[in-house]
């Protein structure tokens, strides 16, 4: 083992510039994934913070009891829909109006003319169209229940989107990884076939393969973990960066993207030059 | 100590050997002389196990060299040593690094490559130049250097594919004295060459064209 590392080291030494520049042509390949990868996973944040404030209302008759609510409450609780019921009682909900829209507005009509109401928060995988609609569906008919609302356009334009967004990003992802992986295993299929005098010497006098690949397989890690490192620190001071523009901006942590840059730099780089260096093997054979 | 039964090799449709034997034994000089193209490089190779025969059977040391599993290849090749017309240096190390090199690859360890490489360097007689690179010495040299390469695992034979080819003939007789006495000291030899002025001395002599062995040609 130590023969490899100190052999995959001088050859880093001894070809300097080269490996400068596929280091380099590796970090920039996963930068661009990274500025993807850092869309991505912001965009998913910000579609499921909106997907928080899918809510389904049941504004109640006035003059609805206690027990009827109750047991209203406790039926659409049971819902796998549902994570959650508050119930709002006419006072509550005229304080809200207060708080959003002012003291005076209120004050003009002689009694509060709000109702009552329960609140439902939906369980995330069902913060959809389809999920409000079911929920609203089974209360609508209710003889204590006035009216159900949840927002139906918005909920049903915010599922459209979604839609387009995933298709969008699964193509634009795979051509982005595709070339990736195509720029990185040739980066390093020419930093293998830049030694391949020395590995035809090797297998000439009696080298065994194993002992050949292992300086390989630190060359290829390396340069791996060294171009994703590289990328992974632009990625993450970009969206250092981007916060500072765009602070009303929900933007997820940074690292995530930057530390997936490194993982799959460095696994790209080991399997790359594997492969390339056992095609370059059985050529020679 | 290398026999060669029947030894075919096709590529495609085309016999680039067909049905040669012959044999070399311990601390014996072969050359193995013919036209370009005739087959010289393949007979080297498929002893030093690069090129399988397509048909034939191949004897190594008394073993069968197509039940050799892979991984012995690899020791089959230390126990053989081989040089060419082109030296095949790494040009980015000196001489000494070169002539390592041949041991560490094959995980001797440090005081061994030392000692052993000094020794190869000076059984070939270019110690004092152990100390630079390749593009600086002589093809002489360099051929010198490849040989104490192939030296290093003290091999029974060394195989010789054109080893003067490139060289000037004052270089050439000094490489071939340089083998002969190789051989005196018992290391078996194999040369092909296309010289006929160095085939000379009582060694056996192969002669091959398009791909088979002509009959009877010893000396
Ligand atoms: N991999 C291959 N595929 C097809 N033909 C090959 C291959 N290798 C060698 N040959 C052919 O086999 C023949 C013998 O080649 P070889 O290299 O053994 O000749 P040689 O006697 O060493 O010639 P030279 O003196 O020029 O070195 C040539 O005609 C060559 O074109
Ligand atoms: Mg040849």
């Amino acid at each position: 083992m130590g023969y490899a590392l100190r052999e995959a080291l001088s050859s880093l030494r001894r070809t300097g510039a080269g490996v400068l520049l596929s280091v380099g042509t590796i970090a920039m390949s996963l930068f661009i994934l990274g500025i993807f990868l850092l869309v991505t996973f912001n965009l998913y944040g910000a579609v499921e913070q909106l997907r928080t404030r899918v809510e389904v209302e049941i504004f109640l008759k006035d003059g609805t009891t206690a027990r009827q609510i109750a047991a209203l409450k406790k039926r659409v609780a049971e819902m796998p829909e549902v994570q959650e019921v508050r119930y709002v009682t006419k006072e509550m909900a005229a304080e809200q109006f207060r708080t959003a829209f002012g003291e005076n507005l209120l004050e003009a009509v002689p009694e509060n003319p709000l109702p009552a109401s329960l609140r439902i928060r939906l369980t995330e995988v069902h913060r959809s169209s389809e999920g409000a609609e079911r929920v609203a569906k089974s209360v609508r008919k209710k003889p204590i229940v006035e009216e159900v609302a949840y927002g139906e356009t918005w909920v049903r334009r915010l599922d459209q989107l979604i839609l387009i967004f995933f298709a969008g990003d699964l193509v634009v992802g795979i051509a982005i990884a595709s070339a990736t992986l195509f720029v990185i295993a040739n980066t390093i299929k020419l930093t293998v076939l830049a030694r391949r005098e020395s590995i035809e010497i090797m297998k000439l006098v009696g080298a065994t393969d194993a002992f050949i690949r292992r300086p390989f397989f630190f060359e290829g890690l390396f340069q791996g973990f060294l171009g994703g490192l590289l990328a992974g620190i632009a990625i993450y001071l970009l969206h250092r960066i981007a916060l500072l523009y765009l602070p009303h901006l929900v933007l997820i942590d940074g690292l995530y993207p930057a530390l997936s840059l490194v993982a799959v730099g460095t696994l790209l780089g080991v399997v790359g030059s594997h492969k390339s260096l056992k095609r370059l093997l059985d050529s020679l054979g | 100590m290398v026999h060669l039964r029947h030894i075919t090799v096709k590529k495609g449709r085309s016999f680039i050997l067909e049905d040669v034997s012959f044999h070399i034994g311990r601390g014996e000089f072969a050359f193995l002389i013919g036209p370009s193209g005739a087959g010289k490089s393949t007979i080297l190779r498929v002893i030093h196990l690069d090129e399988k025969p397509t048909s034939g059977q191949l004897v190594l040391e008394g073993r069968d060299a197509a039940a050799f599993p892979s991984r012995e290849i690899p020791l089959w090749r230390r126990r053989i040593g081989v040089i060419f017309q082109d030296f095949k240096l790494l040009r980015d190390r000196n001489v000494m690094e070169n002539v390592a090199f041949a041991l560490r690859v094959t995980g001797a360890r440090r005081g061994t490559i030392k000692r052993t490489t000094l020794k190869a360097l000076s059984t070939v007689g270019i110690s004092h130049k152990r100390s630079a690179m390749p593009e600086e010495l002589s093809g002489g040299e360099r051929q010198r250097v490849a040989i104490a390469r192939a030296l290093v695992h003290e091999p029974h034979l060394l195989l010789a594919d054109q080893p003067t080819g490139d060289l000037d003939p004052e270089s050439a007789d000094e490489i071939l004295a340089l083998l002969t006495d190789l051989n005196h000291r018992g290391t078996a030899i194999l040369m092909a060459t296309h010289d006929a002025r160095l085939v000379q001395g009582p060694h056996k002599i192969l002669r091959i064209e398009s791909g088979k062995l002509l009959p009877d040609q010893h000396t």
